[in-house]
């Protein structure tokens, strides 16, 4: 992503390449077209943990944002800070319908914090089947339209962690599988794949 | 739609699973109900509140509400919301779950008492809190005292999982708030932060015997939310399907 205002720092991305939370914020920051500096940050080696990073996030989850003074935690704060403080390609409707069934979560619960595997799947088919129940009606080319919104931004991580992590059956949400498809011929969302990230580990 | 019984119930608070000795999850459904032509005098409390007709120009204090409690295996809740979820909030055509996704939306749509500052840091810090309650301290907290009633977990180590996850997201949110005077957790004035912190705080002491003397921002502004009448009519014993107390 072309850098555009040369006297203002980049934002700096705390992330781990294959953390569905990173995951998130570097498709919306590809999706509006920011250019930010990536600084890994190894959760196998409990990076985590250090007491430097413990001062950006003392929940010790990636990911975290740090734009000139501001230092956020969590997805979700990080995506809607964002969203104002970048307003070209907005993720956000201005219809408040459309605006809520965006911003709300289906899989609350942060997973990959030693929950055992059958409970995760089970947080996973009850979101996915909740969501696709939600947007199966819809003809749109993305969840909510032929648009990609925030909804998007949430959805694809999960539905690829799903996948590639938890064995998810997508037989099951026929129209999740379908938006999976549409992600992983998205520019900026294969972009902030896990496995594009510089932190991750080469292939043999 | 027609006007609710006359009780003016303040701005939601995340309410969520109900005490669990009755084995019972509380989900609420709420109307939220419109103005009538004539300004209504309220009493709730100590307070006099007046509701406005659509042509008077006084400030609303609240938004009134019609609280439908919901058991555990309510089949037609289903129908309504597929995501069982709580709480849900209805409003004409809009139905909307995820507790932080139904006070954004009433930002958009009430904009009294705005509860996130304009300013972009202190809007995300908020965003944050809410988000560590409503994410991270929350659910696992559920996922304890469920498997504790399911007869998966026993009542220590129930107990013990909760500890863990509020202990963590306390601590973390302390550190985040450090050298914090103001009067609630980013400002003198109630805002989202609180909004999420209370309900947690509040189910720490009066169910999990969490000692708040270690958080002491936390244990100051729960004094504070204690005094507050909206903060006060939201407390789960203060519902309309709150067990009665023991005699």
């Amino acid at each position: 992503m072309a850098s555009a205002e040369a006297p203002a720092a980049r934002p700096i991305l705390y992330s781990y390449w294959r953390s569905s939370c990173s995951h998130r914020v570097r498709i919306a920051l590809n999706l509006k077209g920011i250019d930010y500096e990536y600084r890994a940050v190894n959760l196998l080696k409990g990076e985590q943990s250090d007491p430097e990073f413990m001062k950006l996030n003392p929940m010790k989850f990636v990911p975290a944002l740090v734009d000139g003074d501001a230092v956020i935690g969590d997805s979700y704060a990080i995506a809607l800070y964002l969203e104002d403080k970048y307003p070209q390609r907005p993720l956000l409707p201005q219809d408040l319908k459309k605006k809520a069934l965006n911003i709300q979560r289906f899989i609350e619960q942060k997973v990959g914090t030693g929950e055992s595997i059958p409970w995760v799947q089970q947080q996973i088919d009850r979101g996915f089947t909740a969501v696709e129940n939600m947007i199966k009606g819809c003809a749109g080319k993305f969840a909510m339209g032929d648009e990609v919104q925030l909804a998007d931004v949430f959805l694809a991580p999960q539905i690829f962690a799903a996948v590639t992590r938890y064995q998810t059956d997508m037989s099951n949400y026929p129209t999740l599988a379908r938006l999976h498809g549409q992600y992983m011929t998205h520019p900026a969302f294969e972009a902030a794949l896990p496995d594009r990230q510089p932190d991750a580990p080469s292939s043999g | 739609s027609p006007s609710s019984p006359c009780s003016v119930l303040p701005l939601l608070s995340g309410v969520t699973a109900h005490s669990f000795t009755t084995s019972r999850q509380e989900l609420v459904l709420l109307r939220v109900g419109h103005g009538s032509d004539e300004a209504r005098p309220v009493q709730r409390g100590d307070q006099l509140l007046l509701l406005p007709g659509p042509h008077r120009p006084q400030p609303q204090r609240g938004v009134e509400y019609e609280y439908r409690a919901v058991e555990w295996n309510d089949t037609d809740y289903e129908k309504i919301n597929p995501i069982k979820y709580v709480p849900a909030l209805q409003d004409g055509d809009i139905l909307v779950s995820d507790s932080l996704a139904i006070i954004l939306y009433l930002e958009d749509k009430y904009p009294q008492h705005l509860l996130l500052p304009q300013d972009l840091k202190r809007k995300a810090l908020n965003l944050q809190i809410a988000s560590i309650v409503c994410s991270s301290i929350q659910p696992l907290q559920c996922y304890a005292v469920i498997g504790l009633i399911k007869g998966k977990l026993g009542p220590d180590e129930s107990l013990q999982i909760v500890h863990h996850y509020i202990d963590k997201g306390f601590r973390a949110i302390e550190k985040l708030l450090e050298g914090c005077d103001s009067k609630f957790a980013t400002g003198d004035e109630v805002q989202l932060a609180d909004v999420f912190l209370a309900p947690q705080i509040h189910a720490g002491v009066t169910r999990f015997d969490i000692d708040m003397s270690k958080y002491p921002h936390l244990e100051r502004f729960y004094k504070a939310y204690m005094e507050i009448p909206a903060f006060q009519a939201a407390r789960p014993e203060n519902q309309p399907d709150a067990p009665s107390p023991p005699q």
